[in-house]
């Protein structure tokens, strides 16, 4: 009963919520205390107590506990952030929609219908691209409409690979018909090309590019910090499900890990040479979701713990950047759209938001990106020279990327006022535009970044926190992966 | 391979909406498409009919069901694109936007015409698509007989062909519910398989809501296009 609830309240106080989308912060209040009583009633949950419902089977395990947690928070950190930071008419209501569904995928055993679940989270979340203020009088842009609709089409593909992928499974024997592609390969293919999909890595990043580009950080918020870690998750119970894909993969998985390695360092490359800075940080996070896809397809256990850290690092430092992203361009964007370098001394505490998050995306300690690089770094030296050089390679670049856009954004030398242009024919000063009105930093959303941050590093620099708990739920997976 | 009435029904639905550019016509087809699945897995051996003295599955009306709501959404959302929503609280930029908008899209209607050209991509995709779909059931068996077989990977294929070709929103939208119908059809049979672990009242469910959601954010984003550039023509979105 206390899984349905878990999974049914939010969606029931998401209903709620979409009526009273005209009174956004009373919408936005009644999410953040939907999502606290959520938090209450999974404290509630006992770990490791299975209960089957309309023929699937319901569980949480120690490992999905910490992600139900860390879905909660980070739900929570981006409602509390929209009281203050702009944010769509429906930004509530499909944030409890969205958590409602990631609660459904960390309690449901069945991969098949988890599946089914990601793609039901990409077909709400689309909607939160194309979500625009309250009253605000203007239009959707082209670019923000190409950018759901690639979203919305590139998810659906996911799915269908995803599905194919399940259905030959529930047939598939294995050693039967000798001499033909073995199915393990054709499906470990199908489920490499979906979850590469959902997790943006290149090239099928193009999606991530445009979502953090043109839609609303706090939406992006809910597009990459919860379903992203929840497809690893997907894909962790695809492969404890069937361990015989594992066992006749054979060299499939040796493709996908390099495909992965390069994959990362492509993203990268991408990333010194983006132009603008929300494009710089996309192919920051498709480098990370890279070499975290990498760490998982090596299915030792340091790599699968590298994984499995890597994307609650992910999360937290997604939510951390783009929160720092949009208080840069608190009230109005104007201060983002005047391409100042000296960013980080107009909003500190959206410049070190932006940086510390920077820093754990590229995987530097203490945090906790840092501690699941050095054991994706053990992983790949374990594997071959070359995919160490390529892991290398990727976090070199990735750092370079992070330095390149302190500089050129954050803490380059303040900006000379330009010299007031003298008045056009017939112009007086009252026809000019007022100057720009810079406000300060909300404390509140300051306050946010600065427990984000704590967060981190407290996790990054205590690491055995979560390790324990990671490695209980991969040995066995790691121990298949080794016979 | 037993060709019955229902996969040449199926292949036309299917044909029609990967050919066709009227959404009255295609959208038409999208039931008719429902409907003939519903027909074709009725007569399934697996499938028992369950619902009175009729000889209907509830499987089947699932099936129908879905196929009323999908078609439904998609049809009432294309016959209210002309209403306008929300348009006084735009500011003059926007309004001055839609009005160039609006003068674009009329010159672009009054500049169409039919052109045999514009359909030889899909066409040839079409017969491409055809000929895969009578191939892979020789090379790569999945469903128990050669006929769903076809009837999925048909599907399938003739929806990511859709997609690839589409002109415009709706057939995009049109062609992604084509390939879940296809995944759907695929699962419905593998799964209800003896051999197999049998169909879950989950999955299915879940596969009928996805169908419905995909139908419902399709509109919402073709009700969004339409309002903002007074078409759905995909190249008017990457224009400016």
């Amino acid at each position: 009963m206390l899984y349905l609830l878990l999974i049914f309240f939010p969606i029931s106080m998401a209903f709620s919520a979409f009526l009273l989308r005209r009174l956004p912060r009373i919408a936005i209040g009644l999410g953040i205390g939907a999502l606290i009583v959520e938090l209450l009633l999974a404290v509630q949950v006992r770990v490791d107590d299975p209960v089957r419902v309309l023929g699937v089977t319901f569980l949480l395990s120690p490992l999905n506990q910490i992600f139900l947690f860390l879905f909660l928070g980070v739900g929570i950190t981006t409602l509390i952030a929209a009281l203050v930071l702009p944010h769509g008419e429906h930004f509530s209501a499909i944030g409890l929609l969205t958590t409602g569904q990631t609660m459904a995928i960390l309690l449901m055993q069945d991969s098949f219908v988890t599946a089914l679940v990601l793609v039901t989270i990409g077909l709400t979340t689309v909607l939160a691209i194309v979500d625009l203020p309250f009253g605000a009088g203007v239009l959707v842009s082209r670019q923000t409409l190409v950018t759901a609709l690639k979203y919305l089409v590139l998810m659906v593909i996911a799915g269908i690979l995803l599905y194919i992928a399940y259905v030959l499974t529930d047939i598939f024997r294995p050693g039967e018909l000798p001499g033909r592609i073995s199915p393990a390969r054709f499906i470990l293919a199908l489920l490499a090309a979906g979850f590469a999909l959902r997790m943006a890595l290149t090239p099928f990043h193009s999606w991530l590019v445009d979502l953090v580009s043109y839609a609303g950080s706090l939406a992006a918020i809910l597009i990459i910090a919860l379903p992203t870690p929840a497809s690893l998750l997907v894909f962790l119970l695809t492969l404890q499900s069937f361990p015989t894909l594992i066992f006749e993969g054979g060299q499939a998985l040796v493709v996908l890990r390099i495909g992965a390695a390069i994959s990362a360092v492509l993203a990268s490359a991408l990333a010194l040479t983006a132009g603008s800075l929300h494009q710089r940080i996309a192919y920051l996070i498709a480098t990370n979701c890279g070499i975290i896809f990498y760490s998982f397809v090596s299915l030792s256990l340091a790599g699968l713990s590298s994984a499995i850290l890597g994307v609650i690092n992910l999360a937290l430092a997604v939510t951390t950047v783009l929160i720092s992203l949009a208080l840069l361009g608190y009230p109005d964007g104007r201060l983002l759209a005047t391409s100042r370098s000296d960013l980080f001394w107009h909003r500190p505490m959206a410049g070190a938001g932006l940086l510390g998050g920077g820093l754990a995306l590229i995987g530097w300690l203490p945090s906790p990106g840092g501690t699941s690089y050095l054991l994706a770094l053990q992983t790949a030296a374990a594997m071959h020279w070359l995919e160490l050089l390529a892991l290398l390679i990727a976090m070199a670049l990735a750092a370079l990327t992070l330095a390149q856009l302190a500089v050129q954004y954050l803490i380059g030398s303040g900006e000379v006022p330009a010299d007031e242009e003298p008045p056009l024919l017939g112009e007086t000063i009252l026809d000019r535009p007022p100057p720009p009105r810079y406000v300060g930093e909300p404390a509140g959303v300051a306050g946010l970044i600065a427990l984000l941050l704590i967060t981190m590093l407290i996790i990054g620099a205590f690491p055995n926190l979560l390790l324990p708990t990671i490695e209980a739920a991969v040995r066995s997976l790691a121990t298949l992966s080794t016979v | 391979m037993v060709v019955d009435i229902w996969i040449i029904l199926l292949g036309l639905a299917a044909g029609g909406i990967l050919l066709l550019r009227d959404w009255r016509l295609t959208v038409g087809l999208l039931m008719l498409k429902y409907v003939v699945l519903a027909g074709l897995l009725n007569e399934q051996p697996f499938v028992q009919p369950d619902l009175g003295q009729m000889g209907l599955s509830s499987l089947a009306l699932i099936k129908l069901i879905t196929g009323i709501c999908t078609t439904l959404i998609l049809a009432v959302t294309a016959l209210t694109f002309s209403r306008e929503y929300g348009l006084e609280d735009l500011d003059e930029f926007g309004q001055a936007e839609l009005r160039r908008a609006l003068r674009a899209a009329a010159r672009q209607r009054s500049t169409e015409t039919f052109q045999l050209i514009d359909y030889i991509l899909p066409f040839g995709s079409g017969v491409a698509a055809l000929v895969a779909s009578i191939v892979l059931p020789i090379i790569y068996p999945i469903a128990p007989n050669p006929a769903l077989d076809f009837a999925w990977y048909w599907l399938a294929l003739s929806g990511i062909l859709s997609i690839a070709t589409a002109s415009d929103i709706l057939k995009i939208g049109l062609g992604m519910l084509l390939c879940i119908s296809g995944i759907d059809l695929l699962y419905t049979a593998v799964i209800s398989d003896p051999a197999a672990s049998g169909l879950k009242i989950m999955p299915l469910l879940l596969l009928s809501v996805v169908q419905i959601l995909l139908a419902l954010a399709i509109a919402y984003l073709a009700g969004l296009v339409y309002g903002r550039l007074k078409t759905l023509a995909i190249n008017e979105l990457y224009r400016g």
